[in-house]
C-alpha cells in the first residue's frame, strides 16, 4: 500500500512539516517500534492514522536533511500528533502485559501495556492518550 | 544473581516469626517480607520515563519481561547516603504476596545498596504506622528498621492513570510465606 500524503496535511503544527508519500503508511497489523530522545514507544498500527516525515522533501533542491539523517516523523492518532525521531521496527506482535500498578502510581500517563523489543523495555501507548512527551514539537525535548 | 527461597519449615514449627530480607536503601534498612522477594541481581540497566515521579527510576528488562524499577531510598524518603549508585535490583512481588497466587501478582524491581541478611519477626514486633509503602517499624538488634508492604504500590494504583486491564488490585496484605 502506498499514501500519498499531500503537503499540507501534516496537522496543526504542521509549517514545518514537510509531507511526503511514504509507502505502508499506515500498517494495519502489529505495531510501530518508535523512538525518540533515546526512549523506545509502541504504537498498534490499526491506531495510526496517517505518517509524515519532516526534511526529507525539503532535501530536494533545498539543502535541507538527507534521507534518514536528521528528519522527524510524525504519527497522527486519535489523541494526538506524535513526534519520533525513527521507526526502528514494524512488529506483527508485541508480548504486551498489563501496565503495573507500580508504575502508574509513579508516572501520571496513560498506557496499553510495557513490552521489550530487542532487550530494551518500551511503553505501548493508549492512541487516545498518549505520553505529553510524544506530542511535544522537536524543539522541546526534556 | 541470588534466588532467595523460603528457609525449610519443620513439620512441628511453633516458631511464630516471619522472615524478611534486610536491605540497605540509603541510610535506611527495611525488612521485606521474604515470600516478596523473587530474586536479588546486580543493578539492572533503566531507562527513565519522561514525566515519572523521582521514586520511579525507570524501566528495566528482566528475563524478557519489562521491569519497573523503584528507587526504594526514595520510596521510603531516606536520604541517599554516601553511595547513591544502588549497584542491587531486589525483583519482588507487589501486590498479594502468596506465593500460590504468583500469577495474579506483578513484579516490580527495587533499586538499593545492599541486600544484607534474613531475619526473623515476631508480628507482633512490628509496630505499624501510616507510611504507605512503610507497614511499620521493628526493632533489629540495635537498629530500626522499616517493614514494608509492597502491596500498598498497587492499591493506590488508582491515584495515578488508568490501570490496565487485569492488573492487581485487590486489598491484601504482603504477607511473608510459611
Amino acid at each position: 500500500m502506498t499514501t500519498a500524503v499531500r503537503s499540507g496535511d501534516a496537522g496543526a503544527a504542521g509549517a514545518d512539516w514537510h509531507a511526503v508519500p511514504i509507502a505502508s503508511a499506515a500498517p494495519r497489523e502489529g505495531y510501530l517500534v518508535i523512538e525518540r530522545e533515546g526512549r523506545l514507544w509502541g504504537v498498534a498500527g490499526t491506531s495510526v492514522r496517517r505518517l509524515t516525515r519532516s526534511g526529507e522533501a525539503a532535501s530536494h533542491g533545498a539543502g535541507g536533511a538527507q534521507p534518514g539523517q536528521g528528519g522527524s516523523l510524525r504519527l497522527t492518532v486519535a489523541g494526538g500528533d506524535l513526534t519520533a525521531h525513527r521507526v526502528l521496527a514494524m512488529v506483527p506482535d508485541l508480548e504486551v502485559t498489563p501496565t503495573p500498578g507500580s508504575l502508574l502510581r509513579f508516572w501520571p500517563e496513560a498506557a496499553d501495556g510495557l513490552a521489550v523489543y530487542e532487550g530494551r523495555p518500551l511503553v505501548v501507548i493508549d492512541p487516545q492518550r498518549p505520553p505529553s512527551v510524544l506530542l511535544r514539537g522537536e524543539d522541546e525535548e526534556d | 544473581m541470588t534466588a532467595v527461597s523460603q528457609p525449610e519449615s519443620s513439620t512441628e514449627n511453633t516458631d511464630t516469626r516471619r522472615p524478611y530480607l534486610l536491605v540497605r536503601a540509603g541510610e535506611v534498612v527495611c525488612a521485606l517480607p521474604l515470600g516478596s522477594v523473587r530474586q536479588v541481581v546486580k543493578a539492572l540497566s533503566v531507562h527513565r520515563l519522561p514525566g515519572s515521579r523521582d521514586e520511579l527510576a525507570g524501566l528495566a528488562e528482566f528475563v524478557g519481561e519489562p521491569l519497573p524499577v523503584l528507587d526504594l531510598a526514595r520510596l521510603v524518603g531516606a536520604a541517599p547516603g554516601a553511595n547513591p549508585a544502588y549497584p542491587v535490583t531486589l525483583v519482588c512481588w507487589a501486590g498479594h504476596g502468596r506465593r500460590e497466587t504468583v500469577d495474579a501478582q506483578e513484579l516490580v524491581g527495587l533499586a538499593a545498596d545492599a541486600a544484607l541478611e534474613v531475619v526473623g519477626l515476631e508480628p507482633d514486633a512490628v509496630v505499624a504506622v501510616d507510611g504507605g509503602v512503610t507497614a511499620g517499624e521493628a526493632r533489629v538488634g540495635d537498629d530500626v528498621v522499616r517493614v514494608l508492604d509492597l502491596g500498598a504500590l498497587s492499591r493506590d494504583a488508582s491515584r495515578g492513570a488508568r490501570p490496565a486491564a487485569g492488573s492487581p488490585a485487590a486489598d491484601t496484605t504482603a504477607e511473608a510465606g510459611p
